[in-house]
């Protein structure tokens, strides 16, 4: 991809899901290196006030309440971001939302509203995306994926199916995209477990909270990984190296795979907290009381950097580097001292 | 998987899309070999064909129409299994449809369409099949995938997108059914490209006809990975040795993969014919124009057997891994070799 991508100060950057988690942590770090914005959510009055905080720093913002499973309200992204902005230099699809049961409790209207948000939210805000980057002299369109995009998981069925699916389209797009030699770099951000209100947001058929499976990254973590994206093109991008490692061993071992996942991953998604029979979720609709939090304590350590994360990031040559001098130190360390055996 | 599955003469077996290409001829195949049918598809009138056809060989067969998208219908099949035969020993998830045509040039609702059937029938089906079998005694679920569960394409990214999703979710069902020790065993069918009147059916946003990469192989393979996977619990199947390379190729190196695609799908997925106008497709509702064909019959040379596959259903050390590097060789040399072609087929 030799597309050339601007800096972020000199940016418009529309972000979806911008309220919570990975998004509110991408829109306010992208504020600070100066970028303007698109902010979109369900809920106008977090929106509100996140875009006062942000225009008393002096960003410049603009706000879109809107579902993206409409596609009629994503077109209205599109046009608010041309009005106010003159244009898009990139398209962050970031909002995702969650349930936590077996395939046999959850029921399909809640499948279908997850799948609603997590695939046609980013169909419907991709399409119009690249409709707007090719008319404005191309850009960046960023897809948050999961480390579920790889692998499914258990008690989250129809949320790795999203994301196998939004891997699945973004791939299919990428290519079209790279054959009409359009200037649009086109990413895939694979995100471990994240300490985000997620698990709060998701609807839970459980007996006990939600939780996610250490090791837990930061959500700063994430926004840096998608802002990278938005300034140098990358085809996929991981957040944490578990995430790397379990593609990986999903790939070349998956019956091994399946078995930890049984014997730990069930667990690992339980709090030790009773679920409350009061508790609300924002997968049909917003959850006002939990809004504008980036990050969320589920009682495990957050990770804040990652090295394999900052790997990725870095350039070929350093990379080859990096890589060639590891091979060369294994190699020197493995090589027995040279001896000679003289056999008579 | 500890499961015991029965020997198929033994066996009952639901089958969906049971009236074209892989469903029909696993259907025929089923009957042959002994198995009592429960067959699901849109068209009524193709179905009772299809019914008269395998009663008159001797086999018990009862017939539902219904579309797998639709929940209340995907019941009527399951409550039809068990009113007619007690039980249910394999459930086939097997329709399916596609669309070609740039993401751009699809709208919105077709895709959407596209996803009820490969999706969501696929869940109905699956969860309908559980709620039978779980607790009378297990049996197999087959889903069926796509070499493009695997890796997607350009010109059919929401059919990959489906396949994609489907994998996912006969992945998540299979974790949370060994979890319970349910006696189950979920396979996930991969074909790579199959001669099946699927190009036909297929909705067409392209300039030409749609057409299917080489290599092609014979719906027969995957109706015999059907039948074994139903008598022998199996996590996953590729059927064709091209399947199986393009998912290592793609993990390996995706960006070769990106490239590689790139500079031949465009053409391979495009017939020499200009898309016909009075087109018919059989996205939205059947074609009853195009009914019981089990191939389109397609001018390339479509493979009759594939040693990948036969090698894989029977060996259980034998790691898949060890024959990507064959499983490259026999795609390459089945698509160019004639010589090479007859000593493999």
């Amino acid at each position: 991809m030799a597309t050339k991508l601007k800096k972020l100060n000199e940016q418009v950057i529309v972000i979806t899901g911008a309220t919570s988690g990975i998004g509110l942590a991408t829109a306010r770090m992208a504020a600070e290196a100066g970028a303007k914005l698109v902010l979109v959510a369900r809920e106008a009055d977090a929106l509100d006030a996140l875009a006062h905080e942000m225009r008393q720093r002096g960003a410049e913002v603009a706000t879109v309440a809107a579902d993206v499973g409409v596609q009629d309200e994503v077109a209205k992204i599109g046009s608010t971001a041309v009005e106010r902005f003159g244009r898009v230099d990139t398209w962050i699809n970031n909002a995702g939302v969650g349930t936590f049961g077996t395939l046999e409790q959850v029921s399909l209207e809640d499948m279908q509203r997850l799948m609603q948000t997590n695939l046609w939210g980013v169909v419907n805000g991709s399409l119009e995306a690249v409709k707007l980057l090719k008319a404005h002299g191309g850009g960046a369109l960023i897809n948050v994926g999961s480390e579920a995009s790889d692998r499914s998981i258990p008690l989250q069925g129809t949320y790795a199916a999203s994301k196998h699916a939004v891997k699945a389209f973004t791939e299919s797009l990428r290519m079209e995209l790279e054959k009409d030699n359009a200037p649009i770099s086109v990413t895939l951000i694979k995100p471990a477990a994240i300490a985000t209100p997620f698990p709060m947001h998701a609807k839970n058929y459980m007996e006990n909270e939600p939780s996610l499976p250490a090791p837990l990254y930061s959500p700063e973590l994430a926004a840096r990984t998608i802002l990278h994206a938005a300034e140098v093109p990358e085809r996929d991008l991981f957040v944490g190296g578990q995430a790397k490692l379990a593609s990986v061993l999903s790939q070349i071992l998956p019956r091994t795979i399946d078995r930890f996942m049984r014997a730990a991953v069930f667990k690992q998604q339980q709090s030790d907290q009773p679920s409350s029979p009061a508790r609300r979720d924002a997968l049909h609709e917003p959850d006002a009381r939990r809004e504008l939090r980036q990050r969320a304590d589920l009682g495990k350590k957050i990770t804040e950097t990652s090295p394999y994360t900052s790997f990725q990031m870095k350039s070929a040559a350093t990379k080859t580097v990096l890589v060639g001098g590891a091979l060369l130190a294994a190699w020197a360390l493995t090589r027995k001292p040279a001896r000679r055996i003289w056999h008579a | 998987m500890a499961v015991q599955l029965r020997k198929i003469d033994e066996q009952v077996m639901v089958i969906t899309g049971a009236t074209s290409g892989i469903g029909l001829t696993t259907a025929r195949m089923a009957a042959d070999q002994g198995a009592k049918l429960v067959l699901a598809a849109r068209n009524g009138d193709a179905l009772d064909q299809l019914a008269s056809e395998l009663r008159r060989k001797g086999t018990q067969v009862c017939t539902v129409a219904a579309d797998v998208g639709v929940p209340a219908d995907v019941e009527r099949i399951g409550q039809a299994a068990m009113e007619r035969f007690g039980r249910i020993d394999t459930w086939v998830n097997n329709a399916g449809i596609s669309i070609f045509g740039r993401n751009e040039d699809v709208p919105v609702e077709d895709m959407q369409r596209l996803f009820q059937t490969n999706y969501w029938g696929v869940v109905h089906g699956s969860l309908e099949a559980v709620k039978h079998m779980k607790t009378r005694g297990g049996g197999a679920i087959i889903n069926l995938g796509s070499e493009l569960s695997e890796r997607s394409v350009p010109l059919q990214g929401m059919y990959a997108a489906s396949k994609h999703a489907v994998k996912a979710f006969t992945d998540a069902l299979r974790m949370e059914l060994e979890k319970e020790s349910a006696p189950l065993s979920l396979t996930l069918i991969k074909p790579a490209a199959i001669d099946t009147m699927f190009a036909v059916h297929a909705r067409n946003y392209m300039d030409k006809e749609p057409a299917l990469p080489p290599p092609i192989y014979a719906p027969e393979i995957v109706a015999k990975s059907i039948l074994y996977a139903a008598q022998h619990p199996k996590r996953d199947v590729f059927v064709g040795g091209a399947a199986k390379a393009i998912s290592s190729s793609s993990f390996a190196t995706p960006r070769v993969m990106d490239k590689f695609m790139n500079a031949s799908m465009f053409k391979q997925q495009q017939s020499d014919l200009p898309a016909s106008p009075d087109r018919r497709d059989a996205l939205y509702e059947p074609d009853p124009r195009n009914e019981l064909r089990q191939r389109q019959g397609m001018p390339n040379h479509v493979a009759e057997s594939s040693a990948y596959t036969a090698v894989t259903l029977r060996s259980h050390k034998i790691g898949p891994a060890l024959l990507g590097v064959g499983a490259l060789f026999a795609a390459w040399t089945l698509a160019r070799r004639p010589a090479l072609r007859k000593a493999f087929g």
